[in-house]
């Protein structure tokens, strides 16, 4: 662990760069640091001194920190930045809003349309509803990995168990909707004098479509869900390999290179 | 305006920026090692600040100009050090001669204001 590791935690909690940008930088400065703590220690300063001198020589100002934050962000967070964070939020729900009404208004279409939907009749709606919630919930969180880059540790995870979540249940409402459909052809068939075989017959057909539109739902959202896990995981790593792999800082080895 | 042409309204940067291309032109270097470098060289003139330094060496490794090399040291760790690029030794190459045209119109400016 670097001799210097307090101070990075405080540099770290300053440099708002996505990963693995904001790693690789606090390594850079963790190695220097220590190379010219051996170099200054070398030249016959003691610890005490040593130590404060490197700590006021590697002080990043605001200004620097701001430099360097404006190199390793992408064109679409400086984009962002230029926009004032209170009009940002505003287009950011608005968005996000229209997205999902726009998700609606397909789903209606879909299930007037597509054999599909179409055959899954009333019930394909709660698996529509489903969906658009499926759907803002992936778009707000790849929009905070990716565009915003966003890779506070402590919101990291958050809204990634919702998307499972979603997921799982549009399987199960896949499985479960074709049993309460049983109930109403079966009533449906007898109020018409239908005979058992067509009554079953359509049942199947609704409870086919159901179970594709579940697992569809169902497969699409986990895919989502691996995808977005994958990459809070490797911000994770980069945020462990800067704890774990900042170089060790011996005051004996005054080895100078 | 070009990034080799020095102008008063970017000499701070373009000065910081000549004196890491040209520490660099003698071989890699770490960044710790470009700020003692640059100071023994201008014997003790120009004192970088490392806080100032990186900043300035992102932004120059972002313009291709020089390329930062991760390396395993031994005991003491993974050690970034920078290298010249190809473009970078050309811009580096018109820089100094923008310096030194600079320099001297300077001086002649200086000149004609003392007499």
């Amino acid at each position: 662990m670097s001799r210097f590791a307090a101070e990075l935690r405080l540099t770290a909690q300053r440099l708002d760069l996505p990963q693995p940008a904001r790693s690789r930088v606090l390594l850079e400065l963790a190695a220097d640091m220590d190379d010219l703590f051996r170099h200054l220690r070398a030249g016959g300063m003691d610890d005490l001194t040593a130590h404060r001198d490197v700590l006021q020589d590697f002080d990043l100002s605001d200004e620097a920190i701001a430099e360097l934050t404006q190199v390793h962000r992408g064109p679409a967070r400086r984009l962002l930045d230029r926009l004032p964070v209170r009009r940002l939020e505003l287009w950011e729900r608005t968005l996000l809003v229209v997205m999902v009404a726009a998700a609606l208004h397909t789903g209606g279409w879909l299930t007037r349309t597509v054999e599909v939907f179409r055959v899954a009749g009333p019930y394909a709606w709660p698996m529509l509803l489903l969906g658009a919630g499926l759907l803002a919930l992936v778009s707000r969180k790849t929009y905070q990995l990716f565009i915003k880059q966003d890779h506070a540790i402590r919101r990291l995870r958050t809204g990634l168990a919702p998307v499972l979540g979603l997921a799982v249940a549009a399987i199960f409402l896949g499985f479960v909707l074709p049993w309460l459909d049983v109930f109403v052809q079966i009533r449906a068939a007898t109020a018409a004098a239908l005979p058992p075989v067509a009554a079953v017959m359509q049942w199947i057909i609704g409870a086919t479509a159901l179970l594709q539109l579940g697992l569809g739902l169902g497969l699409l959202g986990a895919m989502a869900w691996f995808g977005l896990a994958q990459k809070a995981l490797r911000i994770e790593q980069h945020e462990t390999d800067v704890l774990l792999n900042l170089p060790h800082s011996e005051s004996e080895d005054l080895t100078c290179n | 305006m070009s990034r080799q042409d020095v102008t008063t309204q970017t000499l701070t940067r373009n000065c910081n920026e000549a004196l890491i291309l040209a520490a660099l032109a003698g071989g890699p270097r770490h960044g710790y090692q470009l700020v003692l470098d640059i100071e023994a060289r201008s014997q003790g003139y120009f004192v970088f600040k490392h806080g100032t330094l990186y900043p300035i060496l992102h932004k120059l490794e972002k313009d291709g100009l020089i390329k930062g090399v991760w390396s395993e040291e031994g005991p003491r760790g993974k050690r970034k050090s920078y290298v010249l690029t190809g473009k970078g030794r050309t811009v580096a190459a018109k820089q100094r001669d923008a310096w030194r045209a600079f320099i001297t119109h300077f001086q002649a400016a200086i000149a004609a204001e003392e007499s």
